[in-house]
């Protein structure tokens, strides 16, 4: 009896959607345990963790947005213009400004920049990546312009604890990130908003014809992903204790990359946040593995390519439903 | 009943949005700065065009058959990085460009098959190329410039005089492309891909080969855009691209009046699309205005160029 | 004169579903040859599987004498034998010789296009069939949709067409555009090829036809040639034949106050024709149907009621109350509910559970600060499933595994589960097995005695017929109705939708 219950809880393993990012995990971690004495210490899980965090908080954003079948490629570069503007905020207070008040700001700019996302995509109907790639490059520009072109210090002291140092031996910004893979999952699995970005995903007809507004749905979906991409901005602003224009290039990829490593499929109808997280530490592992193995970091923009095209190529495997 | 007008009657039809902000910008910009209208700044905007009107071209090939290729930018630095090695290695200049131009076309040549056989979104399967290509560029390259491009090859790209060579490689190409797309059964199909698929497909036109050379054409494209653009810079940079020139490669032939959803291939409007680029971008460099607003500027030009275009296929 | 097209015993099923079963088709050079039969006889099935879209699974093809492998479109078309589908599959955005010599290109003896010949013979090709004044370098996606469909039709000349299968050519054209169609088919037929006519239009297929072939449920029942004797109503007892088999309960409900009035509202339909002066009423507890024959504007009518669609002039009423309904996002919050036609198209989210498909319609009954109660939601869906004989374990299920009858079970549940006073039922049963038919019957009776208003559109008579309180028809003279229950038979329900208003003895 025993026996066959195993081998059917084996086959639910192999066959959802979660076990290739574990498998990989494993392998991965087995074959860096073997040839590098450094990769199964606590501080380099802490290293990790502190990596990917950031990767996290964005990436539960895109994973939302994606299932809902859209995408948005501006997220790098609002995680600097965030970081500036409330730079620039605490600068320009006397006193430093009040940290809570910057998270507001800085919520509001990542509401801000995802409705203006959301409302070209959704109203005037343009093609979600390129549109995001050209705010991409406006976003990038004010940040660059605002901050003069260089990296501006003096962030609030308060603000910096919040969102980094240490609670126990885990890092503040990846409990942080756990928290909001969490409520993301939660979000997308148990809230009607979730509920309805897999329907936008899978057949949006079929939301219009039920009297669902689907437009407004859209741009919630952008600012959600706004949000989270400027909650990555202050993480990131807080563990370098500076808002630097030119942060986050290629956060944009990084985050589609451990998006569809977790099994979201890319044309939508399909999420998983979980997946995500998997994919994310998938990434973080993989990266520290080739920094372990003295892989020069030019190679590690190379790496990320080549995993999002297998993890592209592979997605297309699992037909999404409406190519059956 | 439509009466047969001139040939410039019809031009002026489909371009006069582009052309009237042309003369827009320009007569704006006479006025802002006295250089501006200058024979010497002329040649500079022709110059520094032929980059961008390369790349605008292979993009109209791409575009007119429902497509879109992100990777150029990191294909333009990546074959430069290959040719700048090949000649520092002593491969005498012809062969190394020669191989640069294959490594260009192979890359296009892995865009099209990926795209066509696992029926992949154009975007993404270009977006992850793109980062491939790019890290390719900085391992081969070590991540810093290469110099020492032999002088022949800088002396025919750069020029001694003004106006460097690459202007009229860029108006050859141009002219070639605008031919095959309006006088070859090829044209036509990579026009009937954006336009109607299924119809190519039911006259037995062998759509996912015309999908492939399409990319490899936009893959050819880059590596003669980097060929001037390392002549330009005197060294071949695995940055090279990044910054905005792709962004217009896509840019300019959607202002121009190209749409993303495929069909059309106004090989001319991708030139006025380059030419309204361009003039913003020295226009505001003659205003001393910095590099970080003239970003925001092409993003902004951008973002309305796609929103143009999804109005103009909604009417 | 030769058999240039001989289908001997073909076979196809879909699934479960008998397509064709042992049909044969022979056609004769020189002639047109009407292929008729109610929705679900075969007849594009069969017309698919000679143009290379379908493989039959049992059967012998030959052409011109020869038997022939047919597997994908170009193989038929090497053959001369291609379709010209309703759609016309046309490249809007190129000009009409373009589209004309698509694949089939004049070129020089540089290798490239010769644009001045293939203008020249599009410009001799267009005339020859008594069109000269369209212009070669116009764009097609600009032409009517005549102009389009003689641009289709150049199109298989060029391509070598010798049988030329018309699936519903008359449907977007007027009487005087029809007449020239007419003398072009004259044309190619003289010339030695052949045109396979499918419409549902019975005067003209008489009018044009040289034979018929009449296919019902999958079956050959009728070959005929073309004589003066034959009438409309012939045509009609072979398609419909005596084996009115399908049981459809109904119950009757005293009606309520009026729910839904739609007066003198006017919309284009998907084929590009005006419709006009449509208003009916519905009222609560009432099940009102209406019918027309395919492709009539049935559905778009549907759509225009729910904000789908632009609808052009006159008003509509909820309770007595005007309202502007301009999106669905209004209709639905008007209590108007849209079960539609094409449930894997609009319908559902295939890839979604059953069970999230079918709360889609009532987030609000199991959401509470936008959270969902799982809890909730499964109890509801257990409910309103056993309500309609559906399995438990199928809500569970993705919605693309399940078959159409439950597919349809979850739709309407999701109508069920939601507020809709008014619901809309956009052909319930189409494509459904006959003991589906009668639940999606019973139910929609059941829905009626809850005092809710139905409207169905379908153009199943059998069902129209079976369900219907008050019946409607669209047909080629306009909106005609209503018909109190009784009053009319399968016979004259047929007649006019033919457009034979006469036959029920009522004017327009």
């Amino acid at each position: 009896m025993n026996k066959s219950r195993v081998k059917q809880k084996t086959k639910e393993f192999f066959s959802s959607v979660y076990s290739g990012p574990i498998i990989a995990i494993l392998v991965i971690g087995l074959f860096l345990t073997i040839f590098s004495p450094q990769f199964l210490k606590v501080s380099n899980f802490v290293n990790i963790s502190n990596q990917i965090a950031i990767n996290i908080i964005i990436a539960v954003g895109m994973t939302i947005l994606i299932t809902s079948g859209g995408i948005d490629l501006s997220v790098g570069a609002n995680v600097a213009l965030t970081g500036v503007i409330i730079a620039l905020y605490f600068r320009a207070m006397p006193e430093g400004g009040s940290p809570l008040v910057g998270i507001l700001i800085g919520l509001g700019i990542g509401a801000l920049l995802g409705l203006i996302n959301g409302v070209v995509v959704a109203y005037l109907k343009a093609p979600p990546f390129i549109t995001t790639l050209g705010t991409m490059g406006v976003y990038r520009g004010f940040a660059l312009v605002l901050s003069g072109g260089r990296p501006l210090m003096g962030i609030n002291e308060n603000f910096v604890h919040i969102f980094s140092g240490f609670i126990g031996a885990m890092p503040r910004q990846f409990l942080i990130a756990l928290l909001f893979t969490g409520m993301g999952a939660f979000i997308l699995n148990r809230t009607s908003v979730g509920r309805i970005a897999q329907c936008m995903g899978g057949n949006e007809r079929t939301l219009r014809v039920s009297g669902i507004p689907v437009e407004l749905y859209k741009i919630l979906m952008y600012m959600i992903t706004g949000i989270l991409a400027a909650l990555a901005g202050m993480v990131l602003t807080s563990m370098m204790a500076v808002a630097e224009p030119i942060a986050g290039q290629f956060y944009e990829l990084d985050a589609v990359a451990v998006v569809v490593m977790g099994g979201t499929l890319l044309q939508g109808g399909k999420g998983t946040v979980f997946g995500t997280l998997l994919g994310a530490i998938l990434l973080g592992v993989m990266r520290n593995g080739l920094n372990m193995l003295g892989v020069p970091a030019n190679y590690q923009q190379l790496f990320v390519g080549l995993i999002i095209m297998i993890a592209v190529i592979s997605g297309s495997r699992r037909k999404s439903p409406a190519q059956l | 009943m439509t009466l047969q007008k001139s040939i410039l009657g019809r031009t002026w039809d489909r371009y006069r949005g582009v052309i009237i902000s042309l003369l827009v910008i320009n007569v704006f910009f006479s006025f802002t700065s006295r250089y501006y209208f200058t024979v010497y700044n002329i040649f500079n905007i022709l110059d520094h065009s032929s980059i961008s009107l390369i790349l605008s071209i292979g993009m109209v090939f791409v575009l007119a058959s429902g497509g879109i290729d992100l990777s150029v930018g990191s294909t333009l630095a990546f074959t430069g990085i290959v040719a700048a090695l090949l000649f520092t290695a002593g491969v005498p200049t012809l062969i190394a460009m020669l191989l640069a131009i294959l490594v260009g076309m192979l890359i296009g040549l892995l865009n099209g098959l990926i795209i066509s056989h696992y029926k992949l979104q154009p975007f993404i399967v270009t977006l992850a190329m793109l980062s491939i290509v790019r890290g390719l560029a900085l391992v081969f390259s070590g991540g810093n410039p290469i110099i020492g491009l032999p002088t022949g090859f800088l002396k025919f790209f750069a020029g001694n005089s003004l106006l460097g060579n690459g202007i009229f490689i860029a108006v050859g190409m141009t002219v070639l492309a605008a031919f095959v797309l309006e006088k070859t059964a090829f044209g036509t199909y990579v026009k009937a891909l954006g336009g109607g698929e299924e119809a190519a497909f039911l006259v037995g036109v062998k759509t996912s080969r015309i999908k492939i050379c399409v990319y490899i054409i936009s893959g050819f494209c880059a590596v003669w855009a980097s060929f001037i653009f390392m002549a330009g810079m005197d060294a071949a940079e695995p940055i090279a691209g990044l910054t905005t020139e792709w962004m217009e490669a896509i840019a300019a032939p959607i202002i121009g009046g190209n749409s993303m959803d495929g069909g059309k291939a106004y090989v001319l409007g991708a030139v006025f699309g380059v030419l309204v680029l361009s003039c913003i971008k020295s226009g505001l460099n003659m205003m001393g205005v910095g590099q970080h607003y003239q970003q925001i500027a092409i993003g902004t030009v951008i973002v309305a160029a796609v929103i143009l275009d999804s109005l103009r296929r909604k009417l | 004169m030769n058999k240039l097209v001989e289908m001997i015993s073909l076979k196809k099923n879909f699934g479960g579903i008998k397509a064709l079963q042992q049909v044969d088709l022979t056609i004769n050079s020189g002639e047109v040859h009407g292929l008729l039969g109610e929705n679900g006889a075969g007849k594009s099935t069969l017309m698919r599987i000679l143009c290379g879209l379908e493989v039959p699974d049992e059967g012998v093809i030959r052409i011109e004498g020869a038997e022939a492998e047919i597997q994908k479109p170009s193989d038929a078309q090497s053959l001369g034998v291609g379709m010209i589908p309703q759609e016309l599959i046309l490249v809007d955005g190129m000009t009409v010789y373009e589209n004309i010599f698509l694949g089939y290109e004049i070129r020089n003896t540089l290798g490239l296009l010769d644009q001045m010949r293939m203008r020249s013979r599009a410009r001799e090709l267009l005339q020859s069939l008594g069109s000269g004044d369209i212009d070669p370098d116009s764009f097609v996606g600009l032409l009517p949709k005549a102009e389009q469909q003689i641009v289709a039709i150049a199109r298989r000349i060029i391509q070598g067409g010798k049988v030329f299968v018309m699936d519903e050519p008359t449907s977007a054209l007027t009487e005087k555009e029809t007449e020239k169609l007419f003398s072009i088919i004259r044309k190619i037929c003289d010339a030695g090829n052949a045109v396979v006519f499918i419409s549902h239009r019975l005067e003209e297929v008489l009018e044009i036809c040289d034979c018929f072939t009449i296919l019902r449920d999958g079956k050959n029942v009728a070959s005929l040639r073309n004589i003066p004797e034959i009438t409309k109503k012939d045509l009609i007892a072979h398609m419909i034949g005596n084996d009115i088999d399908e049981e459809f309960p109904h119950t009757v409900t005293t009606p309520g106050d009026t729910l839904l009035e739609v007066e003198d509202i006017s919309f284009m339909t998907s084929q590009g024709r005006r419709v006009e002066h449509v208003g009916f009423t519905v009222c609560a507890g009432e099940v009102v149907g209406i019918t027309g024959l395919v492709g009539v504007g049935k559905t778009e009518l549907a759509q225009t009621i729910m904000g789908l669609r632009k609808n052009s002039g006159g008003r509509i009423l909820i309770k007595g109350k005007e309202q502007h309904i301009g999106s669905p996002v209004k209709a639905v919050k008007n209590g108007l509910g849209y079960v539609t036609e094409d449930r894997r198209g609009e319908g559902l989210v295939l890839g979604l559970k059953s069970l999230y498909n079918m709360t889609l319609g009532a987030l609000s009954r199991i959401v509470r600060v936008m959270v969902i109660k799982l809890s909730r939601e499964k109890k509801l869906g257990l409910e309103y499933s056993s309500q309609l004989n559906m399995k438990p374990e199928y809500i569970n299920m993705e919605a693309q595994k399940l078959s159409g009858g439950n597919q349809q079970k979850v739709v309407v549940i999701r109508q069920m589960m939601g507020d809709s006073e008014v619901i809309l039922f956009d052909e319930p049963t189409k494509g459904i097995d006959v003991g589906a038919k009668a639940e999606i019957a019973r139910l929609i009776s059941s829905l009626s005695s809850e005092h809710k208003g139905i409207c169905i559109f379908s153009s199943e008579p059998r069902e129209i017929l079976g369900v219907s309180d008050r019946i409607y028809v669209l047909n080629n003279q306009g909106f005609v109705g209503p018909f109190r229950r009784g009053e009319l038979d399968y016979k004259k329900l047929m007649a006019i939708e033919f457009g034979d208003t006469n036959a029920a003895g009522v004017g327009v």
